[in-house]
C-alpha cells in the first residue's frame, strides 16, 4: 500500500490512464476510490449483501482487464457503473440457493402509528422491489439514487431511451402502488403523466 | 449519495434507496486488492493512424477484403472435419467413486473430457466440470479434499461454496497462486496444476464443520466470475461395522 502514497492527490483521468497502462497502484487507489458506490449500486439492485459484495468486485476485477480496451477515460465512472450492472445480472441469474425474508412482527410495544407505517412502508417497498426484474431496479437505482439522466442511463445500460423510461415508469408505478395499496387508489399512466 | 433528480419521484421511495448499505464490506476491497494483479489486462485495439489517411474506396476496398477473408476463415475453421478429429483421446476424470463413502454428483453434466472435444457456440454458457472428493475422515467431521476438474480455462480467481442443505458452511475466494482466502477467518491450502485439476485441502482445516452428524450431505460450487465451472455432491455414509 506504500506505493498508494503520492497517488491519492492525482487526478481521475490520470488514475485512469495509468492503470489502463498497467499501472497496479493507480488501479489500486481507483478501487479504493470506486468501491463503496459500486458496492451501494449493486446492494440496491441485488437486495442481498453476499451477492452485492460479489458483483462489486467481479466488476471491479473486470475492470481491470478490460481497462485497456476502454476508449473514453474521462466515462470510467459510467463504464464501470456498466460493469457493476452486469455483474449484478450475472449475479441474479443465478440459482438462488437461500433468501432471506425478514417479515412484520406484531410486538407488545406497538409503535407509534407514523412509525407504525414507515415500518409497513418499508416492507411493502422491500416485497414490491423484489417483483421487479433486474433490468428494471437498475434503472430505478441509477436514476432516483445514482442521479444519472435517461438519456446516460439508457447509454450505460446499452438500451434505447424509450426503453430505460418504460422500464422506470413501470417499476416506479409498482413501488408506488405497493405505498399507497392500502390507502390510495393504485397510480395509473394517465395520473403519472399528468 | 445522490438524491432522486426527479421532483415526481416519491420521497419515501427516495428515503428507502436512501438508508441503503454505502459502504462496502472490508473484505470486498482486500479480495480485489490482493486478486486484481495476478489477471491479465486485455490488449487495446488500436486504430492505426495511416487507417484515417486513406481515401475512402482504398477504405472501402480494405474492408471489402477483411469482410472476405473473415469469411473464408469462418468456412474453413468451422465448416465440417474429418471424424476422427472430433473424438479426441480422452482425459482420465479423477474420481474416487469406488470408495463407499463417496459418491459423485448426480446432476453432474456430461464430463470434462466429453465437452472439451467440440467448441461450443458463442454465448453459450461454459460446460459444468465434476468436482470429485478425496477420501474423507473417519468421523464425517471433516470435509475431505476437493477435486474440481473444469471444462473451461480458469481464470486467477474462483469462488468456492459449500452447501449443507441450504445453510451455507464455506464460501471461499480461491486464488490459483498457492493459498486461498476462506472467507470465514482461515486459509485454505490449493494447488491448481498445469492441467487445471484444482486441490483444496479442505479436509485439513479443523473445525470448519464441527457440528456436523454423520449422513450428512454437501452440496459443493465452484464458480467464476459468476459462472458455475464445477459442482459435486459429497455424502459420508460410515462403512458398515
Amino acid at each position: 500500500m506504500d506505493q498508494l502514497r503520492g497517488l491519492e492527490g492525482m487526478n481521475q483521468l490520470d488514475l485512469v490512464d495509468r492503470a489502463a497502462h498497467g499501472d497496479r497502484a493507480a488501479f489500486a487507489e481507483l478501487a479504493t476510490q470506486h468501491i463503496d458506490r459500486c458496492f451501494a449500486l449493486a446492494v440496491r439492485i441485488l437486495r442481498d449483501r453476499d451477492r452485492a459484495q460479489d458483483a462489486t468486485q467481479q466488476a471491479l476485477l473486470g475492470a481491470w482487464r478490460d481497462l485497456p480496451t476502454l476508449r473514453e477515460p474521462e466515462r470510467f465512472d459510467a463504464w464501470l457503473h456498466r460493469l457493476v450492472v452486469h455483474a449484478c445480472y450475472t449475479e441474479a441469474r443465478g440459482t438462488r440457493r437461500w433468501n432471506a425474508r425478514v417479515r412484520l412482527l406484531p410486538t407488545s410495544n406497538a409503535p407509534e402509528p407514523d412509525v407504525a407505517h414507515a415500518v409497513v412502508d418499508r416492507a411493502g417497498l422491500e416485497d414490491a422491489f423484489a417483483q421487479l426484474t433486474p433490468e428494471q431496479r437498475a434503472v430505478v437505482v441509477l436514476h432516483h439514487h445514482h442521479g444519472y439522466p435517461l438519456t446516460e442511463l439508457a447509454g450505460i445500460l446499452g438500451i434505447p431511451v424509450g426503453t430505460a423510461r418504460s422500464r422506470l415508469f413501470y417499476a416506479v408505478r409498482q413501488l408506488r402502488t405497493a405505498l399507497d395499496g392500502d390507502r390510495e387508489p393504485a397510480v395509473t399512466p394517465g395520473e403519472r403523466s399528468a | 449519495m445522490t438524491r432522486s433528480i426527479d421532483p415526481l419521484f416519491d420521497p419515501r421511495l427516495a428515503d428507502w434507496l436512501e438508508e441503503d448499505e454505502s459502504t462496502a464490506p472490508e473484505q470486498a476491497l482486500e479480495i480485489v486488492l490482493t486478486s486484481f494483479p495476478s489477471i491479465k489486462q486485455r490488449r487495446a485495439v488500436r486504430v492505426p493512424s495511416w487507417t484515417t489517411s486513406m481515401s475512402s474506396t482504398l477504405r472501402l476496398g480494405l474492408a471489402a477484403a477483411v469482410v472476405v477473408a473473415a469469411t473464408l476463415g469462418g468456412i474453413y475453421f468451422l465448416g465440417p472435419r474429418p471424424s476422427s478429429s472430433v473424438a479426441g483421446p480422452e482425459t482420465p476424470t479423477p474420481s474416487v467413486a469406488d470408495s463407499p463413502m463417496v459418491s459423485k454428483s448426480p446432476q453432474a453434466e456430461p464430463s470434462a473430457s466429453a465437452e472439451m472435444t467440440a467448441a461450443p457456440p458463442a454465448g453459450t454458457p461454459p460446460p459444468v466440470g465434476e468436482i470429485t472428493f478425496g477420501l474423507p475422515y473417519h468421523d464425517c467431521g471433516h470435509l475431505p479434499s476437493i477435486e474440481a476438474q473444469v471444462a473451461v480455462e480458469l481464470g486467477p480467481i474462483f469462488r468456492l461454496k459449500v452447501f449443507d442443505g441450504e445453510r451455507l458452511v464455506a464460501d471461499a475466494y480461491v486464488t490459483r497462486v498457492g493459498v486461498a482466502d476462506g472467507g470465514l477467518g482461515y486459509d485454505v491450502p490449493v494447488d491448481v496444476d498445469r492441467d487445471g485439476l484444482i486441490t483444496v485441502q479442505f479436509g485439513v482445516v479443523r473445525g470448519v464443520f464441527p457440528q456436523r452428524a454423520e449422513d450428512t450431505r454437501l452440496d459443493v460450487e465452484l464458480s467464476q466470475l459468476g459462472q458455475l465451472v464445477a459442482r459435486g455432491v459429497y455424502e459420508c455414509v460410515p462403512l458398515s461395522p
